[in-house]
């Protein structure tokens, strides 16, 4: 006999049901948005390069034929060529990434609001709310990506599985344009097995640690001790063993704004100390010449605004402030940078100088401007802006300046001094 | 090889931003379109296109198809021989 319904309780229990999730990759992503945008790159070795015509550009991603011929992420052109010499190189055109990046979430947005991007080319998806309507995850992931061959042109892999760590290892094994689906009943047989460094969060050097001892596939680590585990990496090694167990609740968290940038900044040590402030202003306006570029090539507004200047004795200040707009007008930026400078850290000289912008957005949709500011006027000025940075896109940021910085001999490229800059993600740094 | 075949169109733009062709002008020819049979977003193979939607229309009793690009605001057809 059935135990008598107790009220105020459910029959069936619930929270015990698992959770639905995709991790969605496109492949090889800024090299399949060229090869889709040039159909004559298509079936051959190419890559898409950072500054292709510099000997220390990297490739940012490679078409398979250059895969296949050994080249890697992240090698130089340099040493890309040597490997492949007819391998063609084309620069970025990271708006158009972002664009795609956009689309393709609107596909998935289908079947989720539970979006969580990592980086440009990667989501996951906690689908579990949708499986009444669209069919088990399986069948969500089988459409997700006949939808985005059919729409876009573009292919995805996908990871179904309990939890984010899992499916995130799972749409690392069909590429491209396949899925993986990883449960309770098979993990052990489909995700053991594998290189520990294949679970997410085992870098390099807590790989090695771990093959150090023994531990070289992820059913090691499940079964490692946890007194092995945290003494060899502390609190860490606990966790990574949990997620090697399947154990990992974190939840998909919505991004609610989507640029996968933090902050952008460029950073100069002059060749001399900055004596007056008007060499530091200058300076600034520099600087912000070069965020600006990257603002535009990775489309992208900013609402905050930060230098820090670090004196001859390596004492050194940091102030930030909000901007006036979210805005990339260099001008802007430069003047609101300058007058925080002023007030808040004008002791001179100055040996180095880093300007920062944060708080980036995609769009100035739904903001108020200000009673003073002319719409007509600000959009003519982006316009010349973006006329601008095209021009420097194609021949390199110093190809056009204004006059103001032509006198910073200090900071001027080719002299001794040391520029240094950085895109902050939401995962990490990587330097351009 | 597939290209990309440049169209002008004239079109109604709905209050709810639907868009719908009524006329394509190719090579100094008009022909009036008799229906739109449907509309998807679709990107045909070996064409450089950003997210186009195709139209499957009937242009003097026989079915068509006609692309429209958002980002460009721009219609093609997709024809290896170069007709409409
Ligand atoms: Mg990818």
């Amino acid at each position: 006999m059935n135990p008598p319904h107790a009220p105020g309780f459910p029959s069936v229990p619930t929270g015990c049901s698992d959770r639905v999730i995709l991790h969605s990759d496109l492949n090889a992503f800024y090299a399949s948005v060229e090869q889709l945008l040039s159909p004559s790159l298509r079936g051959k070795a190419m890559a898409v390069c950072g500054d292709p015509e510099a000997r220390h550009g990297i490739v940012l991603a490679k078409s398979e034929p250059a895969r296949l011929a050994g080249i890697r992420t992240g090698m130089t052109v340099w040493q890309a060529r040597r490997l492949c010499p007819g391998l063609i190189c084309v620069p970025p055109r990271f708006r158009t990434y972002v664009q795609f990046s956009e689309l393709v979430r609107n596909i998935y947005g289908r079947y989720t609001d539970l979006i969580e991007p990592f980086g440009l080319d990667e989501c996951w998806l906690d689908v579990s709310g949708s499986v009444r309507l669209f069919g088990p995850g399986y069948a969500i992931a089988q459409q997700i990506r006949r939808q985005v061959r059919q729409e876009l042109g573009l292919t995805v892999s996908v990871g179904i599985s309990f939890n984010k760590v899992f499916a995130k290892l799972g749409s690392d094994l069909h590429k491209p344009d396949g899925q993986t689906l990883i449960t309770r009943d098979n993990f052990r047989r489909i995700v053991w097995p594998l290189p520990v460094d294949a679970l997410l969060f085992v870098g390099q050097s807590t790989g090695e640690k771990l093959r150090r001892i023994g531990i070289s596939t992820i059913g090691a680590l499940a079964q490692m001790p946890s007194g092995t585990a945290l003494q060899l990496l502390g609190k860490g090694g606990l966790q990574l063993r949990d997620y090697a167990l399947g154990m990992d609740t974190a939840p998909v968290v919505p991004a609610a704004e989507f640029p996968a940038a933090k902050s952008i900044s460029r950073g100069v040590t002059a060749s001399a100390d900055l004596l007056t402030p008007q060499e530091v202003l200058s300076v600034i306006a520099q600087l912000t010449q070069e965020v600006v570029h990257v603002m535009y090539r990775t489309g992208v507004y900013a609402a905050g605004g930060a230098i820090s200047v670090r004196h001859p004795d390596l004492s050194s200040r940091d102030c930030q402030c909000r901007l006036p707009l979210s805005t990339r007008n260099p001008r802007t930026i430069a003047a609101t940078l300058g007058e925080l400078y002023l007030q808040k850290c004008g002791i001179l000289p100055v040996r180095a100088i880093t300007v920062r912008v944060y708080d980036l957005r995609t769009s100035r949709a739904g903001e108020q401007t200000s009673l003073f500011d002319c719409p007509e006027e600000e959009s003519r000025m982006e316009r010349l802006d973006s006329a601008v940075d095209a021009i420097r896109t194609r021949f390199g940021v110093q190809s056009l300046l204004p006059a103001t910085v032509l006198t910073n001999t200090k900071t001027a490229e080719g002299h001794r001094c040391e520029k240094h800059s950085a895109v902050t993600t939401l995962h990490g740094n990587y330097s351009e | 090889m597939q290209r990309r075949i440049p169209l002008s169109v004239e079109a109604v733009f709905s209050s709810t931003g639907m868009i719908t062709p009524r006329q394509v002008m190719f090579r100094g020819v008009v022909y009036a379109i008799d229906r739109v049979l449907s509309v998807r977003p679709f990107c045909p193979p070996d064409i450089a296109a950003i997210a186009p939607l195709r139209y499957i229309v009937l242009i003097g009793g026989t079915r068509k198809e006609i692309y429209y690009e958002p980002s460009t605001r721009t219609w093609f057809s997709v024809r290896s021989d170069g007709l409409l």
